[in-house]
């Protein structure tokens, strides 16, 4: 056996990371999987691995454990535990496919407006619900919010991509800063459509805007998650004509991509999971752009290890972050926007500085 | 007839930029083309290779209009190595080699490794498999694109016929040995029997390796000859605006050329 497994690393030649890649996608999933179980059992009433996976084999229906513990674990922690995983995964997808078609790595939905997009198309519905939209929202019932949300998420992409992209270059300093002019025009609106609203409607969005996954229940994965696990799914087919932009437009046209395609079908991916996440959870910022950012220094750029390795991360980096969420400052809860953006701002900024001292930026 | 430009014109919106111009690339032969700045090389070099199709007239690869085949067969007819590439991610140089073998679905994994390392090994970075590309200086990073290059075309004759190989400035960021591996390589490619084509800016380097020499001029041919008899003719000094010498060391199998320092300012423009 360690004869075969060295003969496999001879043949293995410098700069082939698909090993290294495999081991770390193996390890992510493992991770995913333990903390999800450890998030099972903390917060106010705590318990223990081995009951929460007693609870979890016994059944929603189960009578062989107290009702008040089968609720908690099956109706409370574990559709929000699911729906952070999988908004995790989206936003973090959302990120690493951004990072890719933009060429940068500074490219996020929630830095570039199209988290603020998703979130005016959200806000939008909720106010207009009940006036020019009625007809559209009772046609579509709980599927208005996140399709609203995914509609300013795609006008949001696509405005970004027609102004930072010319030539098939895209301007870094012209992307950010289209980005910040988009956040605020949507923001404008936003604020106009607040104020116009009334008071059914201003409670519905504060609390929606509040974010976070306290609102997480099953009826609400069953409308999201499929959306999401739409974008999990999809991602992998972007990963080759990703690897080939890397070099440029014109090189990736050079060795045989469809390059328009592929850029329709990313910007589409991009709002997809941008908008699902915004319409869940509202906006939870910049785990985008560390888990991609982290993962490539760590493991490896290629995408086809890339994409994978973010949805996992970035699953297990927001039930980190929601387990923080209930547990800092119990009995109350954080939001957990705060929590993702106290950690990412600091990467954020880091990283600037560092492309800074290398590129002159 | 692999490569045919028939009445090729590039014209955008009331400014001509290229054209029209009718030439054949022929197998076996390197064909460089040199021209002042904005004499429409690369608009030429954008034409042939499908990327920004002419506006009037054909480009055919084997009887197949360019402008019309698909990216994927095109990949398949010629490879084409960009004036230079910025990656922003931390690829390694392995990972960004084998991009090239994209299109090459018939390999074995064996197979590609041995292509990857052939690559490699022709443009003299047989080591540098795991380094990280954005860490590499900029002729490194050429010479990893041109092994990227040489990846994606294989042979010089395949199955369709023979092959065409771009190379577009390749030898901005090199010293001088690696211009000249880099020439070689082409040559090489050549006189395997593909068709060669590189628009180069470095006359000597030109007329040293060229066995066919075009001189673009504000869009038009300006000449379209052997290089020494290019040389030779003062369509140089014509279009470039100055006096140059033609010299014909002993010893040496190729004339080179000198630009006259003293008098480039003062020179008349043809």
């Amino acid at each position: 056996m360690s004869g075969r497994a060295g003969g496999l690393a001879a043949v293995r030649p410098a700069g082939d990371r698909r090993f290294d890649e495999a081991v770390a996608l193996i390890v992510l999933l493992a991770g995913v999987v333990l903390v999800g179980i450890l998030a099972l059992g903390v917060g106010p009433s705590g318990l223990s691995p081995a009951r929460v996976l007693d609870i979890l084999r016994a059944g929603p229906q189960t009578a062989d454990f107290p009702s008040g513990e089968v609720i908690i674990v099956w109706q409370i922690r574990l559709p929000r535990i699911l729906m952070g995983a999988l908004i995790g995964a989206v936003l973090a997808l959302a990120g690493a496919v951004m990072q890719g078609l933009f060429r940068n790595p500074l490219a996020d939905p929630g830095i570039v407006g199209v988290s603020s997009g998703a979130a005016l198309g959200a806000v939008a519905m909720i106010v207009l619900a009940g006036g020019p939209l009625a007809g559209i929202a009772a046609l579509l019932g709980s599927y208005a919010l996140p399709l609203a949300a995914f509609c300013g998420g795609l006008a949001a992409t696509c405005l970004l991509y027609a102004i930072a992209t010319r030539g098939g270059i895209t301007s870094v300093a012209t992307m950010l800063l289209a980005g910040i002019a988009i956040g605020a025009f949507s923001a404008a609106i936003m604020g106009f459509l607040i104020f116009s609203s009334n008071d059914t409607q201003l409670r519905d969005i504060t609390f929606w805007s509040l974010g976070g996954l306290g609102g997480a229940t099953w009826q609400k994965l069953f409308v999201a998650g499929p959306v999401m696990l739409a974008v999990v799914a999809a991602a992998p087919f972007l990963a080759r004509g990703l690897d080939t932009m890397v070099l440029g437009e014109a090189e990736a046209f050079h060795m045989g991509l469809k390059v328009e395609r592929l850029k329709r079908l990313s910007i589409f991916l991009v709002a997809a999971a941008t908008g699902a996440a915004v319409a869940v959870s509202g906006i939870i910022g910049f785990v985008g752009i560390v888990v991609p950012h982290l993962l490539r220094l760590a493991v490896g750029a290629n995408h086809g290890f890339l994409l994978p390795a973010s949805a996992l991360a970035g699953a297990l980096l927001l039930i980190l972050a929601d387990m923080g969420a209930r547990v800092l400052v119990a009995p109350a809860e954080l939001p957990i926007g705060i929590i993702t953006a106290a950690l990412g701002a600091p990467f954020f900024l880091w990283l600037l500085l560092r492309r800074r001292d290398l590129t002159g930026f | 007839m692999p490569v045919t430009l028939d009445r090729v014109e590039v014209v955008l919106g009331a400014r001509r930029i290229l054209g029209p111009l009718s030439l054949s690339l022929l197998p076996g032969s390197l064909t460089v083309v040199v021209g002042p700045n904005g004499a429409g090389k690369s608009t030429l070099v954008r034409a042939i290779s499908g990327e920004r199709p002419a506006t009037g007239g054909s480009v055919r690869h084997d009887g197949a209009d360019v402008a019309a085949m698909p990216a994927a067969r095109l990949a398949g007819l010629r490879a084409v190595l960009p004036q230079a590439s910025t990656v922003a991610f931390p690829f390694t140089v392995y990972e960004i080699v084998s991009l090239g073998l994209r299109m090459r679905a018939g390999l074995s994994p064996a197979g590609r490794r041995r292509a990857v390392a052939a690559a490699l090994a022709a443009v003299d970075l047989e080591d540098f498999g795991a380094r990280l590309y954005p860490e590499l200086s900029g002729g490194e990073q050429q010479r990893v694109q041109l092994a990227r290059v040489l990846c994606q075309v294989g042979d010089a004759v395949g199955e369709a016929g023979p092959k065409l190989l771009i190379l577009d400035e390749p030898t901005a960021s090199l010293d001088v040995r690696h211009q000249l591996d880099v020439l070689s390589i082409a040559k090489d490619f050549a006189e395997a029997g593909g068709v060669a084509l590189a628009v180069l800016h470095d006359l000597n380097l030109a007329a040293g390796f060229a066995d066919r020499m075009l001189v673009l001029d504000r869009g038009r041919l300006a000449a379209d000859d052997a290089p020494d008899r290019v040389l030779s003719s003062g369509v140089l000094t014509q279009v470039f605006g100055v006096a140059m010498t033609v010299l014909s060391p002993q010893g040496w199998p190729r004339p080179a050329i000198l630009p006259d320092l003293s008098a480039c300012r003062s020179a008349p423009r043809g």
